[in-house]
């Protein structure tokens, strides 16, 4: 009871002697008050200069590091698709663009080719993941050879301050288009008719005329292989040699053997060195 | 030059001990940046610490806590 009554006093004292001096207290609050303003106001300036210089001096690839930049080969007419892998520590706001140029072989830096300049929006996420992109056709038409993407991606970081990275893709291939045509249903019609050429030289690489079992001779293998669908054929799970009787081997010399196409072929290429010889 | 110099008439009329207000803004200032600095999200604002530090230099008991004001 006395701590408490003593406790009280003490509080009430302290209390009374703050209001008595309370024209001294405003006076060291006000004091107290601007040199921490001021105090402050500059340690955040100096932070700030410093975190400037960070973000002026520090390379783009600390702010996004691509891992990877792999372009697909692929062939003339066609689109050409690229995968960016890329890591980066926080999402940027992307006020710029990301240009693209193709550098073929052989070619310097400066030597590069415009293809396009996309506005990018939606900044830098999912870090860590990779994404997709393609080069259109009518974008830049790619010739058969080796080719370099170069890719340049420009953005802001604090205090907006500009950062642009330049990465290089592989060197990847650009083939021949198939049958010579970029045309998607004309290359599926002369695949369709290299495989029925492919077909007919399988067909006559095997003895055209058999015996049958009851002494009729058949053309047995050309009539089968022609209704072999494609597909099956390409994919390796029909054997040309499986659709031939069992019996076939065991009666040869009652067929003719005939020159093969590719050996016909051969003799039409070396006939006329044969004359000259 | 007068040996006898007449003492100012002190301004604190009354004779309560400041010691106690001065150790609990001492108190209440370490408080407060212990918080400050180790709680996320929390900022003291930097009128507290100038209160604080207004009514510990301006009760007057500082001087008195260092010694300084012997009479």
């Amino acid at each position: 009871m006395i701590l408490v009554r003593r406790i009280a006093k003490q509080v009430g004292d302290a209390f009374i002697l703050i209001l008595k001096r309370l024209p001294m207290i405003a006076i060291y609050t006000l004091a107290a008050f601007t040199i921490l303003t001021i105090g402050s106001n500059l340690v955040s300036r100096y932070q700030v200069s410093q975190d400037k210089r960070f973000y002026t001096t520090t390379p783009a690839t600390h702010f996004i590091n691509y891992t990877s930049f792999i372009a697909q080969p692929g062939r003339e007419g066609e689109d050409v698709i690229y995968t960016v892998c890329r890591n980066h520590d926080a999402n940027y706001r992307v006020d710029g663009a990301r240009t693209l140029y193709i550098v073929p072989e052989g070619k310097t830096e400066d030597a590069r080719v415009f293809v396009y300049v996309k506005d990018i929006k939606n900044g830098v996420i999912d870090a860590g993941n990779c994404a997709s992109y393609f080069i259109r056709d009518r974008e830049y038409h790619f010739k058969p050879g080796n080719y370099q993407i170069t890719l340049n991606l420009c953005f802001s970081v604090k205090y907006d301050i500009r950062k642009c990275v330049n990465v290089k893709s592989n060197v990847f291939k650009i083939r021949e288009p198939v049958g010579g045509s970029p045309d998607t249903q004309v290359q599926i019609n002369n695949l369709q008719q290299q495989l029925q050429d492919l077909q007919q030289i399988l067909n006559n690489l095997q003895p055209p005329v058999t015996q049958s079992s009851n002494g009729t001779p058949t053309s047995a293998p050309r009539s089968q292989s022609a209704t072999t669908s494609p597909p099956s054929v390409a994919n390796g799970t029909t054997s040309p040699s499986s659709s031939q009787p069992a019996t076939q081997p065991s009666q040869p010399q009652q067929s003719q053997p005939q020159p093969s196409l590719i050996e016909r072929t051969l003799d039409g290429i070396f006939a006329p060195i044969r004359g000259i010889l | 030059m007068p040996k006898n110099i007449p003492k100012k008439p002190d301004n604190r009329d009354d004779n309560r001990p400041a010691t106690p207000v001065v150790v609990a803004c001492l108190v209440a200032i370490v408080a407060l940046s212990l918080i400050d600095a180790l709680v996320e999200n929390f900022q003291v604002d930097k009128l507290v610490y100038a209160i604080i530090a207004g009514i510990l230099f301006g009760v007057g008991g500082l001087n008195d806590l260092l010694g300084r004001n012997k009479k």
